[in-house]
């Protein structure tokens, strides 16, 4: 019986104890301790094209299409110095194509048609040197969101031999596709 | 010397005494009867008595001259401890003061995190950040939180020139857990930060804790401009 009593005047007193101290207790706060970030978001620009190959179906004297449009992403994130983007297409000489034979397809039988506009020949100037290439892609940067943005743009690439004499082969070259920000 | 004494003679075996003992010490208890032993030594060429007595014991048996000086030593140191008179000093009194504060204690390192971020994706904090909190409490029953915020939703992060990153864009794990925005609110900061923990606190035995808080950036669909951007990230606790 005492055992009983002392367990309930224990509890009794614990209880008590916790009420006052959930009575008395008030919000306490810690200083506060801070970690610096710092994040860097560098320059660039990048250009990613598809398909990797596109192939025509010359004809003797005439116009062929490219079976599938060159589709263009660019990326860019800039420097607020920056003022225009711009993506070029072109090629390293005035020989778009060859047989490797001396027999070539010169870069102004080649069009292209960027974004289901008129088409027009690869002989518009480019900053990567000749008169081998066009604007494909021009933007002007310094508005709000123009600084970090990308863009999509196709090519539909025509090849036309009339006049060319080609003789009967295959026919390769390399389309460069290249931005540029000032 | 200090002789043993009894009440009747025992059996006399040597029939002379020597004329100078070495040694005879024989203990007993007072009034009990006891037999004992007395061994004496004679000078050279005397020989040797052995006597043995028996009888009611009468006192404490010490025999041997040195032993009877020591005796007499400690008498006199004892003797004048007992009937002086005490003397007491005054009672100096120290008191003591003690005081067990109220206290939550935070340490997070690094103090720095760099980001290397992308155009438009995700980028992880170089380092995890490691958040050591130590609180000591006056309650029996309570709670501590603990928070991670940004003093501005809008602008966790900023370049200087307006272009910011919202906290909704800076997410972070905790103790390893899944990604979770800066979005939730704290006693410190609304919709703008992340709950480290809360902890159930019982007594008020002093505690610490350790955690960890990785850190993501997330540039999708802000577009920002390429440059540096910084913020300060809070760390605050809270008792209830």
């Amino acid at each position: 019986m005492n055992a009983i009593k002392k367990a309930w005047l224990v509890l009794g007193a614990f209880g008590l104890a916790l009420a006052m101290s959930l009575a008395s207790q008030a919000q306490v706060n810690s200083g506060a301790s801070t970690i610096n970030l710092s994040a860097t978001l560098g320059e660039s620009v990048s250009v990613v094209t598809g398909p990797a190959s596109i192939t025509f179906p010359l004809v003797p004297s005439g116009t062929a299409a490219g079976n599938n449009p060159a589709t263009i992403t660019t990326s860019w994130a800039l420097a607020k110095t920056r003022t225009s983007l711009k993506v070029y297409a072109y090629f390293a000489s005035a020989n778009a194509l060859t047989d490797g034979a001396g027999d070539n397809i010169p870069n102004t039988a080649v069009s292209g048609a960027v974004d289901g506009a008129a088409a027009a020949p690869f002989t518009g100037a480019t900053p990567y040197g000749g008169a081998f290439g066009m604007t494909v892609f021009s933007q002007a940067i310094g508005a709000a969101g123009t600084f970090n943005s990308s863009h999509a743009d196709t090519i539909a690439l025509t090849i036309n031999t009339t006049g060319l004499g080609l003789p009967a082969n295959t026919y390769t070259g390399v389309l460069n596709i290249q931005a540029q920000a000032l | 010397m200090v002789g043993a004494r009894s009440e009747a003679a025992g059996e006399r075996i040597a029939a002379r005494r020597p004329a100078q003992s070495f040694l005879s010490t024989v203990l007993c208890v007072r009034g009990t009867r006891t037999r004992f032993f007395s061994g004496f030594a004679g000078r050279e060429g005397q020989g040797f008595a052995l006597q043995i007595n028996s009888g009611v014991c009468g006192g404490l048996f010490l025999v041997g001259r040195g032993f009877v000086l020591l005796v007499l030593a400690a008498g006199f140191v004892l003797l004048p401890a007992r009937a002086g008179a005490q003397l007491k000093s005054n009672v100096a009194s120290v008191n003591l003061n003690a005081t067990l504060n109220t206290s939550i204690t935070i340490t997070a390192t690094p103090g720095l995190v760099n980001f290397t971020l992308v155009r438009s994706g995700v980028a992880t904090g170089t380092s995890p950040v490691t958040i050591t909190t130590t609180w000591t409490l006056t309650t029996l029953l309570g709670s501590v939180a603990e928070y991670a915020y940004f003093s501005s939703s809008a602008a966790a992060l900023t370049d200087g020139a307006s272009d910011n990153i919202p906290s909704a864009s800076v997410s972070g794990s905790v103790d390893r857990g899944a990604y979770t925005a800066f979005t939730g609110t704290s006693p410190f900061a609304a919709g703008s930060g992340i709950t480290l923990f809360n902890q159930f606190v019982f007594l008020i035995f002093p505690a610490n804790r350790s955690d960890t808080l990785n850190l993501q950036i997330s540039t999708a669909g802000l577009n920002l401009p390429a440059g540096t951007y910084t913020g300060v990230l809070h760390i605050q606790a809270q008792a209830n």
